[in-house]
């Protein structure tokens, strides 16, 4: 649509300094590419970090097994307890080199979002995958990938099997 | 040689995971952040707003009992200018398309994915702290009825 013919609005710009030229000054220039120094420093960091953080993922996957039944049998503070350790897996593992652990996490959380009921076979599944996963850091994409379409059938299946009301709709 | 600007900001991290409180806190550190402050949920990520007044926040969205999001409105919407307007980056597992609509809504300025990589948090973090910023008429004085137009570049 053409403005040729509309009477001029009056307006006024204001332009304001970013936080860095408030900090550094009006001549503060940004960087137009990212310090490779500054990253490689930031990698160090997350490997360092993630030589701490692996004994830690590796006690949290086995705290996870003996907790499946209480988490599955309906007693609300242990599901959510089940949960908190498995969200913290899924933002974590990823980063710290365990790619393939954070998937079946992340796969596992979106499970306990969508459902109400939560079945204890298919629960156990994935945590012994994401155990597999930690025991052999080299395992496979492909192979991580299969089991996670193999488990995505199982839950369709098993919510099928179910009465509907217990699925909740789509987020 | 140019000063780094990381090294003038103080910078709010909100995680309850401590270990990614930690990671975070080594990632910043690696930029040369000058002063990090860390905080386990939104309620005391509120009160350590108020104590150091940083220069932009980092938090994490699922949090109990005050999550990323309402620690978000809280800044948003208080009467604080400098809290209507702080950086907020979200750092979060949650990348469903719900999830981000609502960090939209309630005023995240980015999102970060998790899990972290270094490169997208530094690209954020560059991001924006180079962004010219947008405060509102009332809050530089500007009469909105004096001044019906105002655009903000």
């Amino acid at each position: 649509m053409s403005t040729a013919h509309q009477p001029p609005v009056a307006a006024r710009f204001v332009r304001l300094p970013s936080i860095a030229e408030r900090k550094l000054g009006p001549d503060y220039s940004a960087p137009i590419r990212l310090d490779p120094r500054v990253l490689n420093q930031m990698q160090a960091t997350i490997k360092t970090l993630g030589k701490q953080y692996v004994d830690t993922l590796g006690r949290q996957v086995h705290e996870l097994l003996p907790m499946i039944a209480d988490a599955c049998s309906g007693d609300l503070a242990m599901r959510s307890k089940f949960y908190e350790i498995i969200h913290d897996v899924r933002g974590l593992a990823g980063t710290f080199g365990h790619p393939i652990v954070g998937k079946f996490a992340k796969a596992l959380c979106n499970y306990m979002q969508d459902h109400m009921t939560i079945d204890a076979t298919i629960v156990r599944f994935h945590v012994e995958a994401m155990r597999d996963a930690l025991a052999d850091a080299a395992a496979d994409d492909r192979i991580a990938d299969d089991t996670l379409q193999s488990l995505e059938l199982l839950i369709r299946t098993t919510a099928d099997a179910r009465s509907p009301a217990l699925k909740r709709p789509a987020r | 040689m140019a000063r780094n600007v990381f090294e003038t900001l103080t910078v709010l991290v909100v995680d309850d995971s401590s270990h990614m409180r930690y990671l975070l806190l080594g990632l910043l550190r690696a930029l040369g952040v000058g002063q990090i402050v860390m905080a386990n949920d939104g309620d005391e990520a509120w009160s350590k707003y108020i104590k150091h007044k940083p220069d932009l926040v980092i938090t994490d969205a699922a949090m109990a009992p005050t999550d990323g999001f309402a620690l978000a409105k809280r800044l948003r919407d208080d009467d604080i200018v400098s809290s209507r307007h702080i950086p907020i980056i979200m750092v979060s597992a949650h990348t469903e398309i719900s999830a981000i609509e609502r960090a939209r809504d309630v005023g995240i300025t980015e999102f970060v994915r998790k899990p972290i990589v270094p490169r997208a948090l530094y690209e954020r973090l560059i991001a924006v702290v180079n962004r010219k910023h947008e405060i509102m008429p009332a809050a530089l004085g500007i009469s909105t009825d004096e001044q019906p137009q105002v655009a903000f570049l």
